[in-house]
């Protein structure tokens, strides 16, 4: 077990080290001189050659990523062009917004999707069948941001039951979480209706069946059991989803995430800013994915057993 | 020799045919497909014959304040937006636009993952280890967080957009045909090509891709979907296309602004962008269970 783990974690630091070199190759296609940018267009050559050496820009592509990398592994994923102060404080503070938003999103779209799933799965071609999957079809389809403008719309400026931007309390979080966790509430109803439909029909079942166990015990424990390793995989790859959703969810309902930080620093043309959070965030989506490897060689007997020989 | 060339063509086209028609015939049995197909088809011609339902610069760019925020009725029935600009000519002219854009940037996808799968899934050992590990690495990074980056970095244009899409989307297409070569290098037909001396390219691309069509289809409709999600998303944020083109999440966006008196301007182009991710859903899981050879006969 530790084997595989320290396999997966060997290959995660390649995943990091590669993601870090794509983003920062595309950052530096940027097409003008950043000194000029930040120096503003009244500046001399001479100021900006100066701020060029301060900044390391006058050195080789390679150097420059390779100081990048030594900046990372003490903390420091350089200064914004706009304010001068340090990215990485900027990210640590809008960070927790994003990944609770995330994180709840994922939390809803798993407590709702998994149990409808199932019920779906048990009594196929029912109305509760019928009626989930074309509320899934629907959710797969909106657009969040369509469908967080209207619940925006009906539930924080018509209803006003619940506030329509910011994260004053913990109501704000309802809204955008919810909005978010849609799409990914689709895929895993439909994923968990679908391996529960697999499963039903596998033999251990008519065997549990004939032994007498209960109706329940049958699809939680024998079923459900073997429907989750699927289930699990689609929760980790769609939680990258979600972390790349909401960029467009916090801007939906005005939430200082790293999402609109992403989005104001295009804007003003703050690279360092934007590969500091696009790497964040992405790294955090690698984590996660090693994570839930960890997780599925745990419950899958047979993964485990594979590295528990060798 | 004209006759043989003849009987060469018509053996071709039936053979084609019979596999063709006999996934079309269990795709017709789906009617979630067909909706979808419906749906499709007509999203498709009204993106097309566009021009003939409603001109572009004076009706669907131009502006006209006598006209501001009417309400859907006969004249504009899906009403007029805060600068007088039918709503309904722009929904139509909207899905021209990221229809053709989800196509191109989805067959520019194709095009790249698939030489990339083919090269990796047929030489196998090293190669494949190392094109692998290079779309492990872009698939780890999310779709709307390339094109993020990458119109960040290049600014704001439909030609970014385009290429953001394509490299985002570039990985799914390379596995999805790396594991169909992996399944059928080994095959008879394989082994015959290359006992009769056929190059590596030729058995590539005459033998080894045709055969990975069907999952590559498949693919390529879900994805479509996704892009089209992708593309309405970043122009939503003021990131994407630039108004002001008619694109649906520009509209949105706009629509945005005046929610609270007329929500029908963010309804109708929501309702146009989950129609056709839909129906490309719809179609996209038809064609997967059509192409199952489990499910034959």
């Amino acid at each position: 077990m530790a084997k595989y783990i320290l396999k997966r974690l060997a290959m995660m630091v390649l995943v990091v080290l590669g993601i870090s070199f794509i983003v920062f190759t595309i950052m530096n296609l940027t097409p003008g001189n950043a000194a000029q940018m930040i120096l503003g267009q009244s500046a001399n050559p001479e100021q900006v050659a100066k701020l060029e050496a301060e900044l390391g820009l006058d050195q080789p592509f390679f150097a420059r990523f390779f100081n990048f990398w030594k900046g990372v592994l003490h903390g420091d994923f350089g200064q914004s062009y706009q304010t001068r102060l340090p990215v990485f404080d900027e990210i640590l503070a809008r960070f927790p917004t994003t990944l609770k938003l995330a994180t709840f999103a994922m939390l809803i779209a798993t407590a709702i999707g998994v149990p409808v799933g199932v019920i779906s799965a048990v009594r196929q071609y029912s109305i509760v069948d019928g009626v989930s999957m074309v509320i899934a079809m629907l959710f797969a389809s909106v657009p969040s941001f369509v469908m967080g403008l209207l619940l925006q719309l009906e539930f924080a400026l018509n209803l006003r039951w619940l506030p329509a931007t910011g994260t004053a309390s913990w109501q704000s979080y309802i809204l955008p979480a919810f909005t978010l966790s849609a799409a990914t509430m689709a895929t895993l109803t439909r994923m968990t209706r679908s391996t529960m439909l697999e499963a039903i029909r596998q033999d251990y079942i008519r065997t549990a069946r004939a032994k007498g166990a209960t109706e329940g015990a049958v699809v939680l424990r024998h079923a459900l059991r073997n429907a989750l390793l699927p289930i699990v995989t689609v929760i980790g790859v769609d939680f990258g989803y979600l972390l790349g959703g909401t960029v467009v969810i916090e801007s939906v309902f005005s939430l200082a995430g790293l999402g609109t930080l992403m989005i104001t620093s295009i804007r003003m043309k703050d690279t360092p800013v934007v590969m500091a959070a696009v790497m964040f965030v992405t790294i955090a989506y690698s984590l996660v994915n090693l994570a839930v490897d960890i997780i599925y060689a745990y419950i899958d007997p047979r993964v485990k057993s594979q590295y528990a020989k060798g | 020799m004209k006759t043989e060339q003849t009987t060469q063509t018509v053996t071709q086209t039936y053979k084609k045919r019979s596999q063709v028609s006999a996934v079309w015939h269990r795709l017709k049995k789906n009617k979630l497909a067909m909706l979808g197909l419906f749906i499709l088809c007509i999203l498709i011609g009204l993106a097309i014959f566009a021009d003939f339902i409603a001109d572009y610069d004076t009706v669907v760019v131009g502006l006209d304040m006598s006209q501001r925020l009417l309400t859907p009725r006969l004249e504009h029935i899906f009403g007029t937006d805060q600068f007088g600009r039918d709503v309904f000519a722009r929904i139509i002219h909207g899905g021209r636009l990221s229809l053709s854009l989800s196509i191109i940037s989805m067959s520019v996808a194709v095009a790249i993952g698939a030489c990339i799968g083919a090269v990796a899934g047929y030489y196998g050992g090293r190669v494949d280890d190392v094109l692998m590990r290079l779309m492990d690495i872009l698939l780890a990074i999310p779709p709307m967080l390339m094109s993020i980056s990458i119109v960040a970095a290049l600014g704001q244009s439909m030609i970014n957009l385009l290429i953001a899409l394509a490299i985002a989307y570039i990985p799914v297409f390379a596995r999805v045909i790396r594991s169909t070569i992996l399944s059928i290098k080994g095959q008879e037909f394989v082994e015959a090509a290359r006992a009769c001396g056929t190059s590596n390219a030729r058995i590539i691309l005459r033998h080894i891709i045709p055969n990975a069509i069907g999952p590559i289809i498949v693919e390529a409709t879900l994805t479509m979907g996704a892009a089209i999600l992708v593309i309405s998303s970043l122009s939503f944020m003021g990131l994407g296309i630039e108004p002001p083109a008619p694109e649906w999440g520009t509209m949105l966006y706009e629509g945005r602004e005046v929610i609270r008196s007329s929500p029908y301007l963010v309804i109708f182009p929501g309702i146009a962008i989950a129609l056709s991710v839909m129906s490309l859903n719809l179609l996209g899981d038809g064609l997967r269970d059509a192409l199952d050879p489990r499910l034959k006969n």
